[in-house]
């Protein structure tokens, strides 16, 4: 198959943190058992001490998992 | 672990005087930009209802400056600008370039929001971003004018993800080319999309300036410490808020796919010290119709609610949204997902959203205010003009009620929290389109009454003049009233009805064309004579209508806004017809009962 020259968005990850589509960049973090990706430092500090303390594994969405 | 210091801890280098002349040419520049804007576009959308929104943003890719354009819009321009430069890559661009971007899923608010962004280059580096966001009527789609019932974002129009639609300077003729093959009104399209160019050039001229004056480092300086007097400020108030988390909700009523079925967006307020976080964990997932909400829409009406609660002289910029973080779980309601439907959520949803985060605030504190009328009113028209045998798009705008706050009535007949739009003057829509206005007024005694009652929504009639005009909604309050606050009463509905020529009886979309929904239709085909009735919610009310101050309560009756009958159920005042006075022993009594009883 010839390379495909556009990624749709369903393909693109989302933070970790606020859900924002991440076109391109973002930070890798491993979090409760996955690579989660987020848009900013801040993201993932407010992942660290405010979404997985309150939701657990809920915290993750299936989305903002990255390989 | 290296410490990075705080907006406390950062000291503002710059001149204060310098500062606020700097700060105040990059809001005069967004103000310059959009009246190039009204005096160069084609669209009454653009030249009327004033629906764009003109930002400047620095080398940062932050916003710096803005104006008192559309919140809704300004809001999402924090997301989808950056999302934009980095998916073309700053280092792709080039002086005279200009990215060109609609596209609902890279933050952007809907389809129609059309966002155009120009790097101001100084010696190989870009210092800045000038950028327009602007709400272009037709973009194709299975509806004149883009709102209607849709089911999918292919249905909605065409998408554009990032790309040059100038290089160096120079058109790039088949980005104009595939943009105006796809839309009803391509000359309208295309000299709406250069107005919107135009005015980036424009603002590039008036940085150039600052630049040329000031030099590039006393500019990249300012740009940091204007962001930083704001988020500064706005620490300072968050921190007078009390630690906690604040939990509100509320619904939309359907979503013009399922019948009756009601998507309810919930919200918490998360205080932390100088930092807020808006969760919407909790909130339904995204619906089969056009009412979701893309990111970009729901970070921008968390900002705009919190916006409501500081104090209007922080001055709005990047620094304002620093201490704000938004939390909206991706395929929910308040992040759509690829490839679900999302053109209401920008309109209808938005303003639902910042009202639930305002009844989120009052569990706190009695400066927030009543849910309004909850909806922009957007009715697209289309078809072929008789006179000039043109296709037209046309998207009507319309104003509701707002709800009552601490220290007012709400506003009467005022657009939504989410824009500052204005609506289309009856002059212009009759001079372009084939429709006449056979009445425009508020619509007095539908209102949420209170302590400070809401604002009254609008009356109007169309009839249409001639055949096949193709009528599309997106609209909302028809079953559900905004809420009252504090003992308020909740406000009043929308209603849109038709009429067939020579027949007496008003009949809803549901009704009569086997619709799902009384506010979220697509292609009604209207007649010549037929005709359309469309009457716009009221605010809520704000507190116990007892305490409502009774010279109040007869001015809304000398001014015919209520009735004495009203005025008696629901405030507890008589009113003596005959004299125009206030009957003071009788009022007395009823008030000494409750709100309601008598």
């Amino acid at each position: 198959m010839a390379d495909y020259p556009y990624q749709e968005v369903n393909e693109m990850p989302r933070c970790g943190s606020c859900g924002k589509l991440l076109t391109r960049g973002g930070l890798k973090a491993e979090r409760l058992d996955n690579t989660l990706i987020f848009c900013s430092a801040k993201c993932l500090e407010i992942f660290d001490t405010y979404k997985a303390p309150k939701y657990g594994e809920a915290a993750v969405w299936p989305e903002s998992i990255v390989g | 672990m290296e410490h990075t210091a705080t907006a406390n801890e950062q000291e503002i280098k710059t001149d204060p005087f310098l500062l606020e002349i700097i700060r105040n040419h990059l809001i005069t520049t967004c103000k310059e930009m959009g009246i190039a804007m009204m005096r160069t576009s084609y669209s009454p959308m653009f030249n009327e209802a004033l629906d764009f929104s003109c930002v400047v943003f620095d080398g940062e890719e932050e916003m710096v400056g803005q104006a008192p354009f559309v919140p809704a819009q300004i809001g999402s321009t924090v997301h989808v600008i950056p999302t934009a430069i980095a998916e073309i890559g700053a280092e792709n661009l080039e002086p005279g370039d200009v990215i060109f971007t609609n596209d609902p899923y890279r933050s952007n608010c809907h389809l129609p929001e059309f966002v155009v962004i120009k790097p101001y280059f100084h010696e190989g580096e870009i210092l800045a971003y000038t950028s327009n966001i602007a709400h272009m009527t037709d973009v194709g789609g299975m509806v004149p004018a883009a709102f209607g019932d849709h089911q999918n974002i292919w249905q909605e129009g065409i998408r554009f993800p990032p790309v040059k639609i100038y290089e160096r300077d120079q058109e790039v003729p088949a980005i104009f080319k595939i943009l105006v093959s796809n839309v009803r009104t391509p000359r309208h399209s295309y000299g709406d999309m250069k107005a919107m160019i135009g005015s980036l050039y424009l603002a590039e001229r008036r940085i150039a300036e600052l630049v040329e004056r000031y030099g590039a480092d006393t500019f990249v300086q300012c740009c940091r410490d204007i962001k930083l007097v704001s988020e500064k400020l706005m620490r300072a108030e968050i921190s007078r808020w009390p630690d906690g988390e604040y939990q509100a909700d509320g619904v939309l009523e359907d979503d013009g796919v399922v019948p009756d079925r009601e998507w309810k967006i919930n919200a918490t307020l998360v205080i932390r010290g100088d930092e807020l976080i808006v969760d919407f964990t909790g909130t339904d997932e995204q619906c089969f119709g056009p009412g979701n909400q893309t990111f970009g829409t729901t970070a921008s009406a968390a900002y705009n609610a919190v916006l409501h609660m500081v104090p209007t002289d922080i001055p709005y910029n990047h620094g304002c949204y620093r201490p704000i973080s938004v939390i909206a779980p991706p395929g929910s309601y308040v992040n759509v997902s690829y490839p679900a439907a999302c053109v209401g959520g920008n309109s209808d949803s938005h303003p639902t959203t910042v009202d639930v985060l305002l009844q989120a605030f009052s569990r706190f504190s009695d400066k927030s205010s009543a849910a309004d009328g909850g909806t922009c009113g957007c009715i697209g028209f289309g078809g072929t003009d008789p006179a000039t045998g043109e296709i037209y798009a046309h998207l009507h705008l319309e104003g509701v009620g707002w709800g009552g706050r601490d220290d007012a009535d709400g506003n009467d007949c005022q657009f939504v929290k989410n824009g500052n739009c204005a609506n289309t003057p009856v002059e212009v829509a009759e001079t372009r389109y084939p429709f006449l206005n056979l009445e425009y007024q508020l619509e007095p005694g539908a209102v949420g009454h209170g302590r400070h009652r809401g604002g009254f929504g609008t009356r109007r009639t169309f009839r249409f003049l001639s055949d096949g005009v193709h009528v599309s909604s997106h609209t909302h309050r028809h079953r559900v009233r905004g809420w009252g606050l504090f003992d308020g009463e909740d406000g009043s509905n929308s209603v849109l009805t038709f009429r067939r020529k020579g027949e007496t009886e008003w009949v809803t979309a549901r009704q009569a064309f086997g619709k799902a929904s009384e506010g979220k239709f697509s292609n009604i085909v209207m007649n010549e004579g037929d005709e359309m009735l469309f009457i716009t919610p009221s605010g809520a009310g704000y507190g116990s209508t007892f305490e409502r101050d009774p010279a109040l309560v007869l001015t809304d009756w000398q001014d015919e806004l209520i009735s004495a009958q009203d005025a008696r159920d629901h405030y507890g005042v008589v009113i003596d017809e005959p004299s125009g006075a206030i009957d003071q022993a009788a009022t007395d009594e009823l008030r000494a009962g409750s709100p309601g009883a008598g």
